[in-house]
């Protein structure tokens, strides 16, 4: 409790400065300036923050889970991911490693509802997909390293209402089908905090886009709770809050 | 013939059959004594023995060995151990820990093939798994699972709690009675060291974890060598922000619409300390232009061809009220917390192959008062010239011609006077468009010849194609009549010129894209942006109509009017050429630093614009 206490007054006093220090007017407004430049990119942080990218614990054959935070609230990206054993480690022959396999979907339905009311655009959808495969070994018993790799797909697209469409440069566009699309090479580490809690680290580098992104996990039973860097993201950190089950 | 292949067959199978039924001692140490069968007898135990079904092996306080069962399985016993092959068949096995130590590595089972451990207090599931396991012949036990995973269950529940648990690896269970509740834990670090220690027997204790020790030294070393490498990428990150803050700049090689070859550079820097200015340089070895575009609706290329390192750009500059901070990223919040206007603004486009003769077009913005408020305008007054009182001047205006090295003492140069109409010092003389430099002279010094010119009140402007359909390639036309100074009415074709573009969206290779190509591409604007460009190609051409030229039937109403108004001629002389003979601009724009710009500077511009 004294520990407790202690945490937050350092948090209060630490908070004084800390805001004074930012311009938050003039940082809301670079970000806006970020988002407009790379959409997609910034959506697909979000869609990263949803990915299960952690191999099944040893002796679970598959497992299901869904991004609460941010993604169900507030990005309203309904998800559902799911991983499974293919592979439980040393089971063929000593040494070779547990495989997994992962994938997930996921559906926004704001942009769904957002173009209900609108006057120009007809439909939008946004929506998104993994699929990839995780090896785990272990290198002592409280210790796993895993790698892998995913196959990442964000989809957008935008059609407008019969004589709604836009011009550009004497073309008239009636829809727009952008997204993104990248190829991931994922490594990391898992160690026990304690009976059914694990933490893990892995760092993800994206093979087209160059760019590395990396995730702290803690997770139990039924939660997952992680912290997503993007350094060269919108947004820098991404406090994560997932639901799994393993079985 | 066939019972003899037979017999044959069998016999040579036959001993790989006893062999794999029965488990063998392969390592020991000190005493050790076994029991090959249920009913057989205790007797000294060697190498190499056979245990079968119902047999046992023990070790006494100085003995340990190994067994290895016929599925691979490897059982370290250490001292004071007794252990009885309860069971042992091709999809089951039992063994029972009376009491003492094992170590347990099962490195490969069958489907629906089953591996247990019992001890006096519980039975062990296992599949793939590696532990270790101790008991008392009173039920006290523990176990650490050291990789996979194992489920135990107690013979007797407890009162409390579970009576089964799966214990994944790094976790073990410690049960100091039989009965009594028990939960998992994690192992701590000493009983982890323990069980992951050498168990083979005839290892002298001190030495059982020289292994281990030699493994931390590796890892120790991989953890130095991951902190050197961090920090040299840290080095590496912070020396490349140095460079980020100290320039922004971006470059791409890559094919024009004509098919030359083209490097474009792109620069951001500041020539004064209250000055923002753009570069966007295009540069190519060799310059020709085929006209190709001419039958499509584009504009006739008059210029020479296979011209030698051509050199055009396109140069934006922005002059504020106050000097900038330093680093760019501090500009959002300086925007913000002080109240910055821009004084003024140039936009030049320029073909400075020959530096002696520059063609080139510029259009200026300064400060005024619109409404209840400030902004940058161009019309009339950036250049001096006082609002005419019969025409509407708000009207764009260009400063466009040939600058030329003026002869003599005293004449300015084709570049000085460039920048000195970047830097908006020219004034109006109001008589046929003609210039002076605000320090001195005329802008027109014998050789060179520059005007600035007024867009046209009622002239339709020439566009194609309108409506294209989505897989049709991104070229466009566009041409605006511009009436040469401030006259009030223009009398005759040679007041006017036409202000020409030719706007092509290209790929790397120089290829047209549809919109199609563009909009339904699937792939992150990032990606799209580098993979594109944009190209244009700008003229000045002579006008073969005055404005409000005689009927209805000869003035320019729409678009086909226009297009016919548009001679292919050039308005400015150019190089050698003859009078109509002049040259281009043609400018190809990567938005790779403009991206980059936008966001770093949205604060700053939505400013400006407030």
């Amino acid at each position: 409790m004294k520990r407790l206490i202690l945490t937050f007054l350092v948090l209060f006093m630490v908070k004084s400065p800390a805001f004074a220090k930012i311009d938050w007017t003039s940082k809301g407004m670079q970000i806006a300036g970020e988002i407009v430049a790379n959409p997609a990119g910034f959506f697909y942080d979000f869609q990263q923050d949803l990915e299960g990218t952690t191999p099944l614990p040893p002796g679970k054959t598959f497992g299901i889970q869904t991004g609460l935070f941010p993604t169900t609230i507030p990005m309203t990206y309904t998800n559902v991911s799911g991983k499974f054993r293919l592979h439980g480690e040393g089971r063929i022959a000593p040494g070779v490693p547990q495989v997994d396999l992962i994938g997930g979907y996921f559906d926004m339905l704001g942009a769904k509802l957002a173009t209900k009311d609108s006057q120009s655009i007809d439909s939008a959808k946004f929506n998104g997909y993994y699929v990839g495969a995780i090896a785990s070994s272990s290198v002592s018993p409280r210790v796993r390293t895993f790698w892998g790799y995913k196959h990442s797909v964000l989809n957008a697209e935008l059609n407008f209402k019969p004589g709604q469409e836009v011009e550009l440069l004497g073309t008239k566009v009636s829809s727009f089908d952008t997204g993104f699309k990248d190829d991931f090479l994922i490594v990391g580490i898992e160690t026990p905090k304690g009976v059914s809690k694990l933490w893990s680290i892995q760092l993800n580098y994206g093979l087209k886009t160059q760019v590395f992104s990396s995730k702290v996990s803690w997770y139990g039973k039924y939660f997952e709770l992680g912290l997503n860097i993007y350094p060269e993201g919108v947004l820098v950190f991404h406090p994560v809050w997932n639901f799994h089950l393993n079985f | 013939m066939r019972k003899n292949i037979l017999s044959l067959f069998i016999l040579f199978a036959l001993p790989g059959v006893s062999l794999a039924v029965e488990a063998k001692i392969i390592s020991m140490s000190g005493n050790v004594e076994a029991r090959q069968a249920r009913e057989g007898q205790w007797g000294p135990a060697s190498e190499s023995m056979e245990i079968a079904e119902g047999g046992a092996i023990r070790t006494a306080s100085d003995g340990a060995a190994v067994l290895l069962l016929p599925n691979k399985t490897k059982v370290w016993l250490k001292d004071a151990t007794s252990l009885e092959i309860e069971q042992r068949q091709t999809l089951a096995s039992r063994l029972a820990l009376v009491f003492g130590r094992i170590k347990v590595r099962v490195p490969h089972l069958m489907r629906k093939e089953k591996f247990e451990v019992r001890t006096p207090a519980a039975v062990c599931a296992v599949r793939g798994t590696e532990f270790t396991l101790g008991t008392t012949e009173e039920g006290k036990m523990d176990l650490q699972v050291l990789f996979g995973e194992v489920k135990l269950r107690f013979v007797v529940p407890p009162e409390k709690g579970n009576d089964e648990f799966y214990i994944p690896q790094g976790q073990g269970l410690s049960l100091d009675e039989k009965g009594k509740a028990a939960k998992p834990a994690l192992l701590n670090p000493k009983a982890e060291r323990e069980a992951l220690e050498n168990w083979n027997p005839g290892v002298k204790p001190g030495d059982r974890q020289n292994d281990l020790k030699q493994k931390e030294n590796d890892r120790a070393q991989v953890r130095e060598f991951a902190r050197v490498t961090t920090n040299s990428n840290n080095e590496v990150k912070s020396f490349l922000n140095v460079v980020k803050e100290s320039d922004l700049e971006a470059g791409r090689t890559l094919t024009d619409v004509h098919g030359n070859l083209v490097r474009v550079d792109q620069r951001m820097m500041r020539p004064e300390a209250n000055q923002i200015q753009f570069f966007n340089l295009v540069k190519r070895p060799t310059y020709s232009n085929d006209g190709a575009s001419v039958a499509k609706g584009g504009f006739r290329y008059n210029g020479a061809q296979d011209v030698v390192n051509r050199l055009d750009y396109m140069q934006m500059t922005m002059a504020f009220n106050k000097d900038l901070p330093q680093r760019i990223e501090e500009w959002p919040s300086f925007f913000n917390a002080n109240s910055v206007d821009p004084l003024w603004a140039s936009f030049v486009l320029a073909n400075r192959t020959d530096a002696k003769e520059i063609f080139f077009i510029a259009e200026g913005y300064r400060k005024q008062t619109v409404g209840g408020g400030t902004e940058l305008v161009n019309n009339p007054l950036v250049i001096g010239v006082p609002p005419s009182t019969t025409q509407d001047d708000n009207r764009n205006v260009i400063i466009t011609g040939v600058l030329q090295d003026e002869a003599g003492l005293g004449g300015v140069k084709a570049i000085d006077g460039l920048n000195r109409i970047t830097n908006l010092k020219v004034v109006g003389t109001g008589s046929n468009g003609k210039l002076n430099y605000t320090a001195g002279g005329a802008v027109d010094g014998g050789l060179s010849n520059v005007v600035w010119a007024i867009k046209t009140l009622n002239s339709s402007s020439y566009s194609a194609p309108k409506n294209a359909p989505d897989n049709a390639p991104i070229a466009q036309f566009q041409a605006d009549m511009y009436l040469v100074g401030n006259k009030t009415s223009g009398t005759t074709k040679e007041d006017y010129l036409w202000f020409a573009k030719e706007n092509y969206v290209i790929s790397n290779g120089g290829k047209i894209r549809t919109s199609d190509e563009l909009v339904n591409s699937h792939t992150d604007p990032f990606t799209l942006l580098k993979d594109n460009a944009l190209e244009s190609v700008m003229y000045i051409k002579k006008s073969t109509k005055a404005e409000l030229n005689g009927s209805l039937a000869n003035q320019i109403l729409t678009s086909q009017d226009a297009k016919n108004a548009i001679s292919s001629q050039d308005y400015f002389a150019y190089g050698v050429g003859a009078d109509g003979v002049g040259t281009n601009i043609d400018i190809v724009f990567i938005p790779d630093l403009m991206v980059a710009a936008v966001q770093r500077m949205l604060p700053a511009i939505t400013n400006l614009k407030n």
